[in-house]
């Protein structure tokens, strides 16, 4: 495996359509890394788009340049480029003619590979993607639901192995129900494939659970900031960000976490601090040390805002965390939550961080 | 009917001089069409010009369009297919134009998207997916086509024209009659093939809804 491929640098890149007096990006610069996922969210208008597509050159930067592992995307012929890209579109572009394996082996074909090498390659990335082979194969796209199109879309786009990947509003024309289904399984792919992903979105949900970090471009195409998730929650750059990011921003970053992350109080020293338990036969937590009955319990896979939410409708201050069969483990308060989203430092340092290595590159 | 019981080799010669006729004059049409309609697609100047053009000679009276023709090329076959290819340009331009235009932009994007140069574009994507607007158009044409060479045999280019107006010449009205019915059934028989053939050109749709929710 060659792990460094498919790094991604934006060098001052600037667009300025024909015609239109303002730029749509503008002085772009950033750097994403091999593997990394990182979402490009912002108003419309914002040229997130038209900055994704001057990576596969779909349009052309006015100034500026892009590299891909160092290369300038200019050097390669534009269709050896484009071969080497992988592309996800929001209306999936399958050939409404070929079948959903001819489909799949569109580039492997471009590049010249064998029939036999194309179909078991083809097969194998259905496979990847959740579509059996032998029972979609020889359908054509007419035939599949949207999430089955956008399944063959992805493994088309996977079909030639590219180290980097765009993706357009990949999901947006999937219903809710099974987008999230569909989200999940491509980070599960991912974490297989290890691609380097550019993925724009409006859906800043999307974005948070998709990307590694998050890239926000605001009117005119600036960038804002590019940030983990969770730094853009707990330390927005500007108040465009803040503003972009909305008010709910406490409970979108407690949404990025889980129970078992929080410096839980283990139960023998909550035994000592008077928060003792009660169990039943199975083990299962029924009331406390203090004769008050236990009304709500969380899992310690459960999402921080989850919790919050169960607390919250319990009207409970603590609760036992549980394991997968129901017995407690540790001890999970009110406090802990709120001193998760305060803990400003850590953030703030590494928010500070990126910022100042952004500007040291820039300089 | 007397007439066609002791004419009809006569009457199936003039029918396949007819078929022959339309067929050649049908193919030049589309070998010119087909790369001018490609070269319009897309630039609203391009499609102006040609389709003002071929409006011009599309709105001629056909036996006016012959009479110019014939002091140029003489009489017979030749400035019969001439008109008729003229004729046919209108229609079969526009219709690969409204084909091309059906290709859905999604595809196209991909298409370009993964790399796929313009040329294989063009014949792998974009015209097989043109396919059937663009026989609806050739449907059209075809019809017209096999209508119009009938006025044909007024400068000698043969065809059911010639039985046509021999009737009207000798005042046998059973000639007129079989001339107009054959070339009546040609046309409807030629619109049948085509319609077959357009169904058969896009065999990707109609079996949809078959896909169950991701």
């Amino acid at each position: 495996m060659d792990d460094a491929r498919g790094v991604i640098e934006f060098d001052q890149v600037t667009k300025v359509y024909p015609g239109a007096t303002a730029p749509s990006i503008d002085r772009l610069t950033m750097r994403i890394e091999a593997g990394e996922i990182v979402a490009l969210v912002g108003p419309s208008g914002s040229g997130k788009t038209t900055a994704m597509r001057m990576v596969n050159r779909l349009h052309e930067p006015s100034s500026g340049t892009i590299r891909i592992d160092g290369v300038d995307n200019r050097t390669l012929p534009i269709e050896e480029l484009r071969r080497g890209i992988g592309y996800v579109i929001q209306q999936v572009g399958l050939f409404p003619h070929r079948t959903v394996l001819d489909n799949v082996g569109t580039v492997p074909a471009l590049l010249g590979w064998d029939s036999h090498r194309i179909q078991q390659r083809s097969r194998e990335l259905l496979d990847l993607v959740g579509l059996d082979p032998s029972t979609f194969g020889d359908r054509y796209p007419a035939q599949l639901s949207g999430g089955q199109r956008q399944r063959v879309g992805v493994a088309r786009a996977l079909a030639a192995d590219p180290p980097v990947m765009l993706m357009d509003e990949p999901f947006g024309a999937i219903d809710p129900l099974v987008r999230e289904q569909i989200q999940d399984e491509f980070l599960r792919m991912q974490r297989d494939v290890r691609k380097t992903i550019i993925i724009v979105t409006h859906d800043l949900d999307e974005a948070m659970r998709m990307g590694d970090r998050v890239a926000v471009l605001q009117e005119g195409g600036v960038l804002a900031q590019l940030a983990t998730p969770e730094q853009l929650l707990s330390a927005p750059a500007n108040a465009f960000v803040r503003q972009f990011v909305g008010g709910d921003a406490p409970l979108r970053r407690l949404a990025l976490a889980r129970v078992r992350e929080l410096p839980l109080i283990p139960l023998d020293v909550a035994h000592g601090q008077g928060f003792g338990l009660f169990v039943d036969a199975t083990g299962r937590p029924v009331h406390w040390a203090s004769g008050a009955p236990v009304t709500v319990t969380v899992e310690l896979e459960t999402t921080l805002r989850t919790a919050a939410g169960e607390l919250l409708a319990a009207g409970a201050q603590y609760a036992p965390v549980v394991d997968e069969l129901g017995r407690p483990v540790a001890l999970l308060t009110t406090d802990m939550l709120h001193g998760w989203l305060n803990r400003p430092t850590e953030a703030m340092l590494a928010a500070a961080v990126t910022t100042t290595l952004a500007q040291a590159h820039t300089a | 009917m007397s007439f066609l019981a002791d004419q009809w080799p006569e009457v199936l010669r003039l029918t396949l001089e007819h078929v022959l006729l339309c067929a050649i004059a049908l193919g030049i049409a589309l070998l010119l069409a087909l790369p001018l309609g490609v070269w319009v697609h897309g630039r609203s100047s391009r499609i102006g010009i040609v389709t003002g053009i071929a409006g011009v000679l599309y709105t001629l009276p056909s036996l006016a369009l012959f009479a110019i023709l014939v002091p140029i090329v003489g009489l017979g076959v030749l400035p019969t297919v001439i008109g008729l290819v003229l004729y046919a340009q209108l229609m079969l331009v526009r219709a690969v134009v409204s084909g091309l235009d059906s290709v859905p932009e999604d595809v196209r994007d991909a298409a370009v998207g993964m790399g796929i140069d313009r040329w294989r574009i063009l014949v792998e994507v974009d015209l097989p997916l043109a396919l059937p607007v663009f026989l609806a158009g050739v449907r059209m044409a075809a019809v017209t086509v096999i209508g119009i060479a009938t006025v044909g045999a007024v400068i000698d280019a043969g065809g059911l024209g010639e039985l046509i107006l021999q009737g009207i010449q000798r005042n046998q009205t059973e000639r007129v009659v079989v001339g107009a019915l054959a070339v009546t059934a040609l046309a409807l028989g030629t619109d049948y093939g085509l319609v077959r053939l357009e169904r058969r050109s896009r065999p990707w749709v109609g079996q949809q809804g078959s896909g169950a929710a991701a």
